[in-house]
């Protein structure tokens, strides 16, 4: 995928052939990212006693990895209901943020696409589709976003039955695809860097996030949610200061 | 019974905070100064992301991750290919971890 930053096109009403081709020529880097958190998800189900049919239908069902890992990990300590849920809220916490931003492309939608298609929203098809330029047109968007999200899904349940199959057996791979995720939304991110507020955005949510996340002691996903906050209203002053 | 229950309400809260602001409350309602925000947050979380990965890791800071996406930033920000430069990045970390 080629993050360019021409002028904004005239809007185009993509075949389904023509989505899914962009779709899945897309969805390549995010695999990348979505690899390695698959196949952790995948070694946790078998460690714990959730069971494995549970552990992967709820991988599509959640489609949210960090947050599996932490309801894995908390049911295995012996956690309840409420803690296991509560956890999962704060780590998911980022999603309404990024719903907000995506919610003019579902505004034109029918009524159907706006319950269900959102189940969808998650990091990498966040990062994906704010990254397109060319998804103006309801329809275009519409078939892009069933693609994408379709793909996805598939291949994460797929990663997390592969990590519950053989997972163990990678471990010797597993330092340089931990890099995985860092890599692939660090390239999503660095070509939008183009003017003061992005950068005042991105070094204020990566140096407050890097300051909580190194200080440890905060529940997961804390850190993500203080630091992409803390950056946007520092953007937010930056344009206010300027204008 | 408690796993099930565990992983049914997380996936209803999960879905919850999901559509929110598309669905429930679109976010068109939000105040001024909320939507004049949210240009903001793609950038803003996609680094905190990137930050959290790297200096949130139980096993601490590891130097080739550094290098690596110094490097991956360079490429991408150059060439705004992100596939090149994932995969520029991967092989430094590749390479650093062999020597």
């Amino acid at each position: 995928m080629t993050l360019s930053r021409p002028a904004r096109p005239a809007p185009v009403r993509w075949s389904w052939p023509a989505a899914a081709a962009a779709s899945g020529r897309d969805v390549i880097p995010a695999l990348l990212a979505l690899a390695p958190l698959g196949l952790v998800v995948g070694v946790t189900v078998q460690q714990t006693s959730i069971g494995r049919l549970l552990g992967v239908a709820s991988a599509p069902a959640i489609f949210a990895g960090t947050a599996q890992l932490s309801l894995l990990t908390l049911l295995h300590s012996g956690a309840g209901i409420a803690a296991v849920v509560l956890s999962v809220a704060v780590i998911n916490a980022r999603m309404v943020l990024y719903a907000a931003v995506l919610e003019p492309r579902f505004r034109a939608q029918p009524a159907w696409f706006r319950w269900l298609a959102p189940h969808f929203v998650v990091d990498p098809t966040f990062a994906l589709v704010t990254a397109r330029d060319d998804l103006t047109d309801p329809v275009a968007f519409r078939r892009y976003w069933l693609a994408m999200s379709g793909m996805l899904a598939v291949a994460w349940t797929a990663l997390v039955a592969l990590g519950v199959g053989i997972g163990p057996a990678l471990a010797g791979g597993a330092g340089v695809l931990a890099f995985a995720p860092v890599a692939v939304f660090l390239g999503m991110v660095a070509p939008r860097l183009t003017d003061r507020p992005a950068l005042t955005a991105a070094g204020v949510a990566g140096l407050v996030t890097a300051g909580l996340a190194s200080s440890g002691g905060l529940p997961p996903g804390t850190p993500v949610l203080v630091g992409a906050m803390s950056g946007v209203v520092a953007a937010t002053l930056t344009v206010r200061t300027t204008s | 019974m408690t796993a099930l229950l565990a992983s049914a309400g997380a996936v209803a809260v999960t879905y919850l905070l999901r559509i929110l602001l598309i669905t429930l409350v679109p976010a068109a309602r939000l105040p001024a100064v909320v939507q004049r925000a949210l240009p903001h947050v793609g950038p803003a979380t996609l680094m905190a992301l990137v930050a959290a990965a790297l200096f949130g890791s139980p096993v601490g800071v590891q130097p080739a991750f550094l290098v690596g996406a110094v490097l991956t930033g360079a490429v991408a920000w150059w060439r705004g290919n992100v596939v090149l430069a994932t995969g520029v990045g991967l092989g430094a970390v590749a390479v650093f971890q062999l020597l």
